[in-house]
């Protein structure tokens, strides 16, 4: 080699010979590696579930999911439906719920506002062996807008009425809650379980502090013209990537060019689907119908959900 | 009947990017450790640290570059463990580990003498501007330093190298 780009080409010809030789090895390491959050995950599905939501039966599900675009062709959030084997965990939080019921009902009422608590059913524990950490918390409703926080105002002006028929009825708003490690979740366990023990009950409790961001909205819009009641749901979740829900996917199909962004509507379960996407979070916004499902005969018509959809998604 | 949904498993997304993330560039930050630590065990160990900690950071989707943002915590995670190594050999009495200075693969023994004659740093930047092609804004990025700084530095590289051919 006797110059500079003589050396060049040498150097990149070298750099491309180089293996690395036990490459399959580093890979299943790291796997491994990502293999044990996984493993995690089901835990702490159930923890976040449990807590925030009522007791549910689940069908067996099969598989299928719904990408969100944006204007711009990207990816803003995907839905998936849980696998079976998702799900167990979730089969057993169903369990502990329809057990302890009617406990977990009174626990509630002590709850002070801001407050959650963690609930750990240590027979359950026993039995799956598996740690069925709950969060029990009650929803923040109100009836005025005025009762928003303010961060809520600065970015969202809900209208009284939609529609021009149907009145804002009822919110209610849900926090988030602190986020925690397997560790420290595990640290939980082992002091309810052993609280469990002395005060000689099948569960324990501990009080959490809910945090002030808000973690999703939900909102109810009410026709009620003696006989005639409808209803509109609208519900505005802070979702950054991804989510899994129970629910069988397959009856939505895709909206094309109705908003800006894509919009799901399934008739059977009256609900559609969408997102907004914004500068500091994205948000999964529902629109549905809770009556119609139930009651048939009063039908709305997937043009009125898109109507509603349109007010909410240019807000 | 109210469905169940739970916003938590972005894990699940971010598995995947992982699994894109590593048939994307595994081959590319295996070459980079192993240039700056000459060591086939080392460079595979950095490898791994390093995209257990892209896992770790949780929020792969967010990073614009990924090839600059991994090259970045390759570089630093490699001087780390190059320093590592300084200091244990000023330790007495314990048995150093060896570093092979030499290419595993067929090489050319001028080339590889004037690689040993750099540093990690030189070595590393002379990778990223002549195999990456990177503007010395983007190695300023990675390195940390202003762009004119690393030209200056990529200059007197230039000069080292040639006075060794």
């Amino acid at each position: 080699m006797k110059d500079f780009d003589t050396f060049e080409k040498k150097l990149k010809e070298q750099y491309e010979q180089i293996e690395s030789p036990n490459k399959q090895r580093v890979i299943q390491k790291i796997s491994s590696h990502k293999d044990k959050k996984i493993r995690r995950l089901p835990t702490f599905a159930m923890i976040c579930f449990g807590l925030l939501l009522s007791v549910a039966t689940v069908g067996a599900m099969n598989f299928n999911g719904l990408t969100f675009f944006n204007k711009n062709a990207s990816s803003v959030i995907e839905i998936e439906t849980m696998t079976d084997e998702e799900m167990i965990p979730h089969h057993q939080a169903d369990d502990i719920s329809m057990k302890n019921r009617k406990l977990m009902d009174r626990l509630r009422k002590t709850i002070e506002p801001g407050k959650f608590l963690h609930f750990l059913d240590v027979e359950a524990y026993e039995q799956y062996g598996e740690p069925n950490l709950f969060h029990l918390h009650n929803f923040d409703t109100f009836r005025s807008f005025d009762y928003l926080p303010v961060d809520i105002t600065a970015r969202w002006t809900f209208p009284k009425t939609i529609l021009e028929q149907y009145e804002f009825k009822e919110g209610r708003l849900t926090y988030d809650s602190p986020e925690s490690s397997y560790e420290k979740m595990m640290e939980i366990v082992e002091q309810l379980k052993q609280q469990a023990h002395e005060q000689n009950q099948h569960y324990a409790v501990l009080e959490g502090e809910l945090l002030s961001s808000v973690h999703s909205i939900s909102l109810q819009y009410e026709y009620n013209e003696f006989p005639i009641i409808k209803l509109f749901n609208i519900d505005i979740q802070v979702i950054n990537k991804g989510i899994k829900t129970n629910e069988d996917l397959s009856s939505f199909i895709k909206l094309n060019n109705v908003l800006e962004t894509d919009a799901y509507y399934s008739e059977e379960q009256k609900k559609l689907l969408f997102v907004k996407e914004t500068a500091e979070e994205n948000y999964l916004i529902s629109v549905w119908d809770p009556w119609t499902p139930v009651v048939p005969a009063e039908n709305v018509s997937v043009q009125t959900f898109i109507e509603v959809a349109k007010i909410f998604h240019d807000l | 009947m109210q469905p169940k949904i739970m916003t938590m498993t972005n894990e699940k997304f971010l598995i995947r990017e992982m699994d894109e993330l590593i048939e994307a560039y595994y081959d590319k930050i295996y070459k980079y450790c192993f240039s700056l630590l000459r060591n086939t065990y080392d460079a595979e160990d950095a490898v791994q640290e390093v995209f257990i900690k892209a896992m770790k950071y949780g929020k792969l989707a967010s990073i614009e570059n990924p090839n600059a943002w991994l090259y970045k915590v390759s570089y630093f995670h490699c001087l780390n463990k190059i320093k590592r190594k300084k200091l244990k050999s000023f330790i007495p009495f314990i048995e150093q580990e060896t570093t092979t200075a030499v290419f595993d693969h067929d090489n050319d023994d001028q080339l590889e003498s004037i690689l040993i004659h750099l540093k990690p740093e030189e070595r590393s930047l002379l990778l990223l501007r002549v195999i990456e092609n990177y503007s010395f804004d983007e190695i300023g990025q990675i390195f940390e330093k202003p762009p004119a700084t690393i030209r200056k530095r990529y200059e007197r590289l230039k000069v080292k190298v040639k006075n060794l051919l």
